[in-house]
């Protein structure tokens, strides 16, 4: 009978490298998927910080509810906020995440969003942004060492 | 041989005995149980003033429950009828009857009423009742207005060409007094009945709440849960802003309210945290009176739809 405990060892030893692409990938998958949500969750704060910021002279003119005239700057402003909270793991600063995202506010509804297709029937805050995150494992893996997680966040007073 | 008489050592002992306790009962001062707090010093707190006399209305003077709306003249065949019109309403004023008139009869008041004396066609005032009208302060009663309430009629008489003024009515109000009957007086010659127009005409006056002092005025308003929203109620008399006097939160749900009751010049700060039913809108409503506005209680009212930022989509 012949002995196969070398042969287990060699194996090992080939398909150590494998093994450990494939949990270094799962790794890092799970990690963007983790900053994935949190990018997710500061586009949506800043929206609705921005839909909490309402215009006063409108209300007190017409009693309904208007979105500030500075709503899309505010937007930015809280979305790079929240962004700062994750600024080790972005490939660019928050600011600079915050300034190429694609902010509109909708004062008058209903209307119909150009990028999304979405309807709003209240007035709305929009973000849409790809903030580019690291991902240094992919890189060791031949894969790109950054990735593109792409964020819609919507808001109204309702 | 003298004896000397000796007392024993125990009466003696038991004279000293009573000798000191009489000494001690003499200086003795009453004990008192101890008092913890005896070493604070009396503090009574504010004082109080006492309750103010309970004013009394005078006699002659009776809480108003129908209030003056519109002196109305109507034409039925010959006859032309002036009469006032009122309306069932406590604003919490009061009132006394201080001149009854006939018809041509001078009044010392005439010209002082806010609404005016109507003329028959030949010229002479119609009869009726001047009223004088007060408010309640703490000083007492203030007198706010005169107002006359007209009683009269005119019928002409289309062969002889005389026209009869007959008597004035009681007014169907408890409040209002009767005017005695035969007041007015018979008389002769052409008489044209009064245009409308020449009676004092009665005001429009409407209440109602802006989100600023000089804001317009707002049937129904949006505001963010939670977020604090300043009232500010308002009034106005033929399309005109006047001053509110007072106002008062008659019906109406909120969170935080800064207060229920106030005068023209406080605002009601309000906070929604709960929201309405679906499809549904809180609604508040007041009780107004202005000086401008007197015997008048005018009632705004406004809904309030809470809304609360949220994410879409």
């Amino acid at each position: 009978m012949r002995r196969d405990g070398g042969s287990a060892a060699v194996m090992v030893i080939v398909l150590l490298p494998f093994l450990l692409a494939v949990v270094t990938g799962v790794v890092q998958l799970g990690t963007v998927r983790v900053l994935a949500s949190r990018v997710a969750a500061a586009a949506d704060l800043a929206a609705l910080a921005a839909t909490d910021d309402q215009d006063q002279a409108e209300l007190v003119r017409t009693g309904m509810l208007h979105l500030a005239p500075d709503a899309t700057a505010v937007a930015r402003r809280f979305f790079a906020l929240n962004l700062a909270q994750i600024a080790e793991h972005l490939d660019v600063t928050p600011e600079a995440a915050a300034a190429e995202a694609d902010v509109a506010a909708f004062p008058i509804a209903p209307a119909v969003d150009p990028l999304t297709g979405w309807r709003y029937d209240r007035p709305t805050v929009r973000i849409a942004a790809s903030v580019p995150v690291r991902t240094p494992a992919f890189g060791m893996l031949l894969l790109p060492r950054t990735t593109l997680v792409s964020v819609r966040a919507a808001s109204s007073a309702r | 041989m003298s004896r000397t008489r000796r007392t024993s050592p125990f009466v003696r002992a038991s004279l000293q005995a009573l000798l000191l306790v009489a000494v001690l009962l003499g200086r003795s001062e009453a004990a008192s149980a101890w008092d913890p707090f005896g070493d604070e010093t009396a503090d009574a707190g504010p004082a109080t003033p006492p309750d103010p006399a309970p004013y009394v209305i005078p006699e002659g003077v009776y809480l108003v429950t129908d209030v003056y709306v519109a002196a109305v003249v109507t034409t039925a065949g010959d006859t032309t009828t002036y009469s006032t019109t009122t309306m069932p309403e406590t604003p919490g004023t009061y009132a006394r009857v201080v001149d009854m008139v006939g018809t041509g009869g001078d009044s010392t008041f005439d010209g002082s009423s806010f609404n005016g004396r109507a003329r028959l066609a030949d010229g002479r005032a119609v009869a009726g009742t001047y009223y004088e009208d007060f408010v309640l302060t703490a000083g007492g009663l203030v007198s706010v207005n005169v107002v006359f309430f007209q009683d009269d009629s005119d019928t002409r008489q289309r062969a002889a060409g005389a026209t009869a003024a007959s008597g004035p009515e009681a007014p169907s109000s408890p409040d209002v007094p009767a005017l005695p009957s035969g007041s007015s007086e018979r008389t002769t010659g052409s008489l044209e009945p009064r245009a409308p127009d020449e009676t004092p005409a009665p005001f429009a006056a409407s209440a109602s709440v802006a989100l600023a002092p000089l804001g317009p005025s707002l049937d129904s308003i949006e505001v963010l849960r939670g977020r604090s929203v300043r009232l500010w109620l308002r009034a106005t008399r033929d399309g005109v802003a006047i001053p509110v006097r007072t106002w008062r939160l008659v019906t109406g749900s909120t969170d935080l309210l800064s207060r229920r009751e106030g005068g023209g010049a406080d605002p009601c700060d309000a906070i929604w945290l709960t929201l309405p039913a679906p499809g549904s809108v809180w609604t508040l409503r007041f009780e107004v009176t202005s000086e401008l506005a007197p015997g008048r209680t005018l009632m705004a009212t406004i809904g309030v739809a809470v809304r609360s930022p949220a994410l879409g989509e």
